[in-house]
């Protein structure tokens, strides 16, 4: 045989200090040291014969092991020169049928007066599948399942939940019964919570329920960057290459009611009485963090996990710098380290200006 | 009006309707399971023709489904008649089935009537090397075909599954996958033994399979490594939940392709998925094509744009439209 070929939905990404091949079919990251990396042609095949010729006695049988472990694992299989042009590399378009993928709605008090058919409407114009609602306050029962109930015969796919944990809700059941009655929820998140813990595992199209001890009282609380967000798929992967990876075609409504492109940014763009969700849209500098992607942010562009993370261009290193590295994000490339942010002495004076 | 014949619970056509609304389509009619043509009328003449049921019709995708004709129980006591009537309608809805395939369209109800033998014939006169292929029912005959190779197997002729709905409660599901039929089981085999007629056919060592997208012209193939999961060796439908087999673009050559366009306009079906293998010997091998095959598997594995270009095509996009002139039948 003369190639080892990745599988063209196991792509390799190289970061400083080594790489990782993300298999995109199964949603699996295995680590690669450099040295391999390195040998792959166009990222994606091995010469054989080449690297027999140049690398000899020890690091040679050395890699020869990772590569059978890499068949073995399935992430990569061996072929002659024919083959190798019938197995063409991955198309990297997005394909993303949304002028509007995300939508975020705060409140604070617990009431989202908007909601009605006219926004879903709206919503619905701009093809939006996925909404999370963050209610830093607790709604009414009645006023949330009208929300829910709006939702249901909406285009929107899904809906994720945070609000805050209350005694009573619980003793009536009323978490349990919006899951099994609302197959769109796909997590209700409630926090502040006696303890943490898992109360409902989402199963087959159903939503989890999760109970946090964490105060997620306001919206300072997003951003955090770590492995448990990566996601490994070919949506997640191509959206990487064009975009940023978090506010490309995200919408958001503060707990003032101002329309935003994330809720923790200073920048709004009309208010919700009065200027409509397509309209802010296209007001200039609404998509300026759209095509901001992780090849350009400084320390992800080293990065191997990057175009499986997720982004933040609301809490940064450097404030002043809008390709600066995510503030909560504890990895370092350069090291393979991961370390708690919050502690991390650069980091200090950025946490100073943001809290 | 474009119309989408369907099921409520069908992803791919959710898919292709995200992109119709995403490129601003406002006019689609999208009917699910059995619909009943009682209220609808047909209009035939040599202008046009006209059909109340999807008003202006400006393109149709033929997915899931099918027309029925509501017969009302009026206490007759003659099956006879009953089955009259029957015929009488079925006849209709057939008609009407071959009306929408004349519009702008993708598939149509008639191409569920596609026949795997006549697919076989034609795909060798389209010059697809296929598997010798044995229909039988006689003992003899089929012990000296299975003389000639190592393994042979045994599978449907018209359907891959047996679905029907018995009563209001009791529904019926089986998949009669391919099966090797063992050297045991064929020496057990005695002349006197009855049995209808079945399909036999060499077995072919794999090297990959090919799911093939064909959609007026253009061709979307994925390469499949059943391989290397034991439990799907023989047929890939049967789905390994624990490793997926892995599925990646595939770029067939270009005889092949032109091979596979001439055989989809010799069967007139403008749509489907066609199985191949690829032998160890890299000699490409067709199996069969099914009209309505899975779409998210083999789009959502190789990111091909598959739904959105079906969505330009039912919107008459002008990129689309003068690819498939060709293909006009
Ligand atoms: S930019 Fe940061 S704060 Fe804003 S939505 Fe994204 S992760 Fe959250
Ligand atoms: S360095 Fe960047 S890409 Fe890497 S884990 Fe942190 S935020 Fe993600």
């Amino acid at each position: 045989m003369d190639y080892l070929l990745l599988y063209s939905n196991c792509v390799l990404v190289k970061g400083a200090n080594r790489a990782t091949i993300c298999d995109l079919q199964k949603g699996d990251i295995y680590p690669v040291p450099k040295l391999l990396a390195d040998l792959f042609q166009e990222d994606r095949a091995l010469d054989l014969a080449l690297l027999k010729e140049q690398v000899q006695d020890e690091t040679a049988s050395w890699l020869l092991q990772l590569i059978d472990t890499l068949v073995a694992s399935q992430l990569a299989f061996y072929c002659n020169r024919q083959e190798r042009k019938r197995f063409p590399a991955l198309h990297t378009e997005w394909l993303f049928p949304a002028h509007v993928s995300h939508c975020i709605l705060d409140s604070a008090t617990g009431r989202l007066d908007y909601f009605t058919e006219s926004f879903i409407a709206q919503l619905g114009k701009l093809c939006c599948n996925f909404l999370q609602l963050r209610f830093f306050g607790t709604p009414a029962i009645t006023h949330l399942e009208h929300i829910l109930r709006l939702i249901k015969d909406a285009q929107i796919k899904s809906v994720e939940i945070l609000v805050p944990w209350n005694a009573a809700y619980e003793n009536a059941h009323t978490y349990a019964k919006w899951i099994n009655e609302y197959k769109k929820i796909s997590s209700l998140i409630c926090w502040g919570a006696p303890s943490t813990h898992v109360v409902i595992p989402g199963v087959e199209a159903m939503g989890y329920l999760l109970y946090t001890g964490e105060q997620i009282n306001t919206a300072t609380h997003c951003g955090i960057i770590n492995q448990g967000l990566f996601s490994t798929n070919i949506t997640t992967y191509t959206e990487s290459l064009h975009f940023n990876s978090c506010l490309n075609r995200k919408i958001s409504i503060d707990v003032q009611g101002n329309i935003k492109n994330c809720p923790s940014m200073t920048d709004s763009f009309g208010h919700i009485t009065d200027t409509s969700l397509s309209e802010a849209l296209n007001k200039p500098g609404f998509k300026r963090y759209w095509h901001i992607t992780k090849d350009q942010i400084a320390v992800c562009k080293d990065c191997e996990f990057r175009h499986v993370c997720t982004d933040c261009r609301a809490y940064l290193e450097d404030p002043e710098d809008a390709c600066s590295k995510p503030l909560k994000c504890g990895y370092d490339p350069y090291t393979g380290e991961w370390e708690e942010w919050s502690q991390h002495p650069m980091k200090q004076k950025a946490i100073a200006y943001y809290f | 009006m474009i119309a989408i014949q369907s099921h409520s619970d069908e992803a791919s056509t959710d898919d292709v309707i995200d992109w119709l609304l995403y490129l601003g389509a406002d006019r689609i009619k999208r009917l699910n399971g059995n619909v009943s043509l009682n209220k609808e009328t047909l209009r035939i003449n040599n202008d046009s023709g006209h059909s109340s049921l999807f008003g202006e019709l400006q393109a149709y995708w033929y997915r899931r489904g099918y027309f029925t004709l509501d017969i009302p129980d009026t206490g007759n006591p003659y099956p006879a008649v009953t089955t009259y009537f029957e015929k009488e309608y079925e006849y209709y809805t057939n008609g009407t089935a071959h009306f929408l395939s004349k519009q702008h369209s993708i598939n149509s109800f008639c191409d569920n009537h596609t026949n795997k033998i006549t697919n076989l014939v034609e795909a060798a006169r389209a010059g697809l090397l296929i598997p010798d292929t044995l229909i039988t029912a006689d003992v003899k005959e089929i012990k000296a075909f299975a003389a000639l190779y190592p393994r042979i197997i045994t599978k449907a002729i018209a359907h891959n599954r047996i679905a029907a709905t018995i009563d209001s409660d009791t529904y019926i599901n089986i998949a009669v996958d391919t099966a090797i039929f063992d050297r045991d089981m064929i020496d057990a085999l005695s002349a006197e033994q009855h049995f209808l007629p079945a399909v036999f056919q060499e077995y072919l060592e794999k090297k990959y399979e090919l799911r093939i997208f064909y959609f007026h012209g253009r061709l979307y193939s994925m390469a499949i490594f059943s391989q290397l999961n034991e439990a799907t060796r023989i047929d890939f439908r049967k789905h390994d939940r624990e490793t997926p087999n892995r599925c990646v673009p595939y770029q067939l050559p270009d005889d092949l392709e032109n091979k596979l366009r001439s055989f989809m306009q010799r069967i007139a079906m403008n749509s489907g998925s066609i199985d191949m293998v690829v032998t160890p010997s890299d000699d490409y091998v067709f199996l069969e094509v099914n009209p309505v095959g899975q779409l998210q598997w083999l789009s959502g594995n190789c990111n091909y744009p598959v739904e959105r270009e079906i969505a330009k095509f039912l919107l008459h996009d002008q990129e689309t439209g003068n690819r498939t002139t060709e293909n006009h039948r």
